[in-house]
């Protein structure tokens, strides 16, 4: 009689498998199911995953409005994702992607129906519609940021939705802030969030346990901005420093490089000479730590391209993984300062392109199907025509 | 657990015995007795330099063993106070051998080998 091979075991030799295998090995015996489904097996994969950067894939939100999913593992063409929890929208803005987290989605469309979405496991969870609690008499609502995460602290995953109330009159806008919680499976209203002016249409970054926007002090200024941190755990406001600039010429959006704050500086002045610097905040609250990693122009190697963002950043190997122009992806060597074309076959232009990891993390929810988006359409059509009667705006 | 090598015409036989009393042997070329032996030992890696065909060397040893025999030393490394590259390499081989299966195949490969559950068919 063979023995029983311990969990402890068993668990070491299952954390190195993709998903799509995990989902099998599902299936072999009531143990290994277990196994599989409990939660420090799926954290146990996750860190896995994370620190021997295995088990990767982008997701593109491709300009044919479809999201598709580039695996990184195997670098074949990215497959369309099909049977979205949400639905997605032909004369809207289709699908955006709030934030990405721990292999999880946060999806939302202009209809304002949000779904959290795993698109490894299919598993899947559809928010709450929270309604804006007061429309103000005048003024238009904007959506201003959204953003998700993890808080480690409540092992819980959250998202952050901010609303302007924008009213050129006043020198300063309310804001709604709502913050979703998985475990508790609501909406609540944090006060006291400060106000803030042009949020970029991007969502927030997630470092250090907090989420980060770039934002302006004053209304309708390119300069003086800043970066402002939601901390998930405390959910708390903080400013974050940007490193001092004395030009002025570039387009500028904050990322995620290897845990820290990353900011992009496209500079395009004459649509002649492309140039793009990457900094990165290498002590998380420094100005002064503020460093340029490096910059680009367009090569022999890369082709050209209109701007450029980091998307991803190999410890291993010491390479920056970039998006040129929604068009193709390079890597760049942090040691040899070279640049490496990432030969994709079949990549669809995109608007942006999210690194989320092949996980087992989900919640209590079902499967994706049909029937589900069908209806949200229905709802969401009635919505939108409430909305346009209201007179508020939603974007 | 104790481990004897003692030596073939050809290749080595590594002898290990459980402190159950159970005894099983494992083929290996002439470098697998003396490398378990020295890990057996406690010894720490002689070479830095070496680590590497050392690795390469482990993964060619991993490679041939049948499903039986990694559940051996799978099991008995407990005994050798859980080497950890032993169990390293052993995990990574099993692993590779589950890759791509169906669930019907793991089942019949690793599953009952490693388990006696042939009863409960999640599906």
């Amino acid at each position: 009689m063979t023995n029983l091979l311990p969990p402890e075991i068993l668990g070491n030799i299952l954390c190195r498998l993709t998903v799509k295998d995990l989902l099998r090995c599902r299936s072999v015996s009531r143990s290994w199911c277990s196994l599989v489904d409990g939660p420090d097996f799926i954290k146990h994969h996750l860190n896995r995953s994370i620190s021997t950067s295995r088990n990767l894939g982008l997701v593109l939100n491709a300009r044919d409005r479809d999201l598709y999913w580039l695996d990184l593992d195997t670098l074949l063409s990215p497959v369309r994702l099909s049977q979205l929890p949400i639905v997605n929208d032909d004369d809207g803005d289709g699908i955006e992607i709030l934030g990405c987290c721990n292999g999880v989605l946060a999806l939302g469309n202009s209809y304002g129906f949000m779904a959290l979405w795993n698109p490894s496991t299919r598993k899947y969870r559809n928010l709450s519609y929270s309604d804006v609690i007061e429309f103000p008499s005048r003024g238009v609502v904007d959506f201003g940021a959204t953003g998700f995460g993890y808080d480690s602290v409540n092992d819980d995953y959250k998202l952050v939705r901010v609303v302007l109330f924008i009213d050129m009159d006043l020198d300063c806008f309310p804001t709604e802030v709502k913050v979703y919680s998985v475990k508790a499976n609501a909406w609540k209203t944090v006060s006291d969030f400060p106000c803030y002016y042009g949020y970029q249409r991007v969502k927030g970054v997630l470092v250090n346990g907090a989420l980060h926007w770039l934002v302006s002090k004053k209304p309708e200024c390119d300069s003086l901005f800043l970066i402002v941190a939601f901390d998930l755990v405390n959910e708390q406001c903080r400013e974050v420093p940007v490193p001092s600039y004395d030009d002025k010429y570039f387009y500028v959006k904050i990322g995620e490089l290897g845990g820290c704050l990353s900011l992009v500086k496209n500079y395009n002045p004459d649509n002649n000479s492309v140039r793009v610097e990457i900094w990165v905040m290498k002590e998380y609250g420094i100005k002064e730590s503020w460093t340029m990693l490096f910059s680009l122009m367009p090569s022999h190697t890369s082709g050209s391209f209109s701007y450029a963002e980091n998307v991803a950043y190999f410890e291993s190997s010491d390479r920056v993984l970039l998006d040129l122009g929604g068009e193709m992806f390079v890597l760049y060597d942090l040691k040899t300062k070279t640049v490496e074309n990432l030969r994709i076959f079949g990549v669809p232009k995109f608007f942006e392109a999210r690194l989320c990891v092949g996980s087992l993390v989900g919640f209590d929810g079902g499967d994706a199907d049909n029937k589900t988006t069908r209806k949200q359409e229905e709802d969401g059509n009635n919505r939108k025509r409430q909305k346009h009667q209201k007179g508020g705006k939603k974007r | 657990m104790s481990s004897s090598p003692s030596t073939s015409s050809s290749t080595r036989v590594l002898t290990l015995r459980a402190s159950t009393g159970e005894r099983f042997t494992i083929e290996a070329a002439a470098a697998a007795a003396a490398r378990f032996s020295s890990l057996e030992n406690g010894k720490k890696h002689d070479d830095e330099d070496d680590e590497e065909e050392l690795r390469k060397w482990d993964a060619g040893f991993i490679r041939d063993l049948a499903p039986v025999v990694i559940h051996k030393l799978i099991t008995a490394s407990d005994y050798l106070g859980g080497r950890d590259e032993l169990v390293y390499l052993l995990a990574g081989k099993v692993a590779d051998m589950i890759k791509g299966k169906t669930s019907e195949q793991i089942m019949f490969r690793i599953a009952n080998d490693f388990t006696p559950e042939e009863e409960e068919i999640r599906r």
